[in-house]
């Protein structure tokens, strides 16, 4: 490869150790960034089952979310297809403000809650195993925090589960 | 035995202290000033202090595409340096009783000294340095083409399965 020679010079003291830890914190850190993210997110739909000023919080940001990925992801390009997906996405978030049909609106999101859990729970036990297996660095605060959301996440799952919930 | 550590200067938590092969963590003492404590046994201690960017190893192209992929398309990555400065100061310490090295950050001049080491105890320089790593800049813009081109082929492949279904 053309950067074999360049690699000798480039940080050339930093040892390949060192190189390894740094490699491991960032996906540590992308792992806990993903399960913050979805337990938030579990957190927000399972409220809003029973509180619905949360419900309707819940679904405008997520679809808010939605729309604003969409057009991120594809430069704004999606509204250039046949079947723009934006405009049911904005029907849906009219809806979601009309206080009446938020009920129905709900039944997508509840669904969707066990298999928020379980992405949150791989991401969650993913990211502390490599933060405790990267013994140059210790990290107690996130292993701590880690640890208290793979607790709150499998209590939610059995939750689901045991008040008759199915995949 | 002990050596305490102090970091005077601005701090940027992305310079990371190793004793002895380990990272260690330093904590506030007031104001610019960070410190950090390590008993040991050895009567010479390897200390360094690096700021590193990712785009480090032969195989820096395939890591960075695994870290895009991992964290969808970067939303849940980390923010990166994107001026891509490299420090590196490494020296060998030795320790009688009690010791202390005081390291005060030097203003950043491109291929300049990066810290001022202050001690009682004899020491050992191995690298004092901070530069601007333009080989990185480099490799960092190539992954940026790299990245504009996969996502430029999703929005081909989400529009073609689209027309398609």
């Amino acid at each position: 490869m053309e950067e074999n020679k360049e690699v000798v010079t480039l940080n050339h003291n930093i040892s390949p150790k060192f190189v390894s830890t740094i490699r491991a914190d960032r996906f540590s850190r992308i792992f806990f960034n993903m399960s913050v993210t979805l337990m938030i997110i579990a957190l927000f739909a399972a409220l809003s089952t029973f509180i619905l000023p949360f419900a309707q919080m819940f679904l405008v940001l997520i679809i808010f979310l939605i729309i604003f990925l969409m057009i991120v992801v594809t430069f704004g390009t999606i509204f250039t297809l046949p079947n723009n997906p934006i405009i049911p996405l904005w029907e849906f978030l009219q809806k979601a403000i009309d206080f009446e049909k938020v009920q129905s609106l709900l039944v997508y999101i509840v669904n969707a809650i066990p298999y928020i859990c379980i992405a949150g729970l791989v991401c969650s036990v993913v990211s502390l195993l490599i933060t405790v297996l990267n013994k140059s660095k210790r990290e107690v605060g996130k292993i701590v925090a880690l640890s208290i959301f793979i607790g709150i996440l499998i209590i939610a799952i059995i939750l689901y589960f045991v008040l008759g919930g199915s995949l | 035995m002990k050596l305490e550590i102090e970091l005077v200067g601005v701090y940027d938590k992305a310079n990371t202290l190793v004793v002895d092969e380990k990272v260690v963590k330093l904590k506030k003492k007031d104001g610019n000033t960070r410190y950090a404590v390590v008993e040991t046994e050895k009567s010479k201690v390897d200390v360094a202090m690096y700021k590193a960017h990712h785009y480090v190893g032969k195989h820096w192209f395939w890591w960075q595409l695994l870290y895009f992929f991992v964290s969808v398309f970067g939303i849940f990555d980390i923010k990166q340096d994107k001026k891509m400065l490299v420090a590196d100061c490494s020296f060998t310490v030795d320790v009688t009783g009690d010791t202390k090295v005081v390291l005060k950050r030097e203003n950043f001049v491109d291929q300049g000294k990066f810290l001022k080491i202050e001690t009682s105890s004899t020491i050992e320089e191995k690298s004092n340095i901070q530069y601007i790593d333009k080989e990185a800049l480099k490799r960092h813009k190539k992954m940026k083409k790299a990245k504009i081109g996969i996502f430029a082929g999703v929005v081909v492949l989400a529009i073609l399965l689209v027309i398609l279904l």
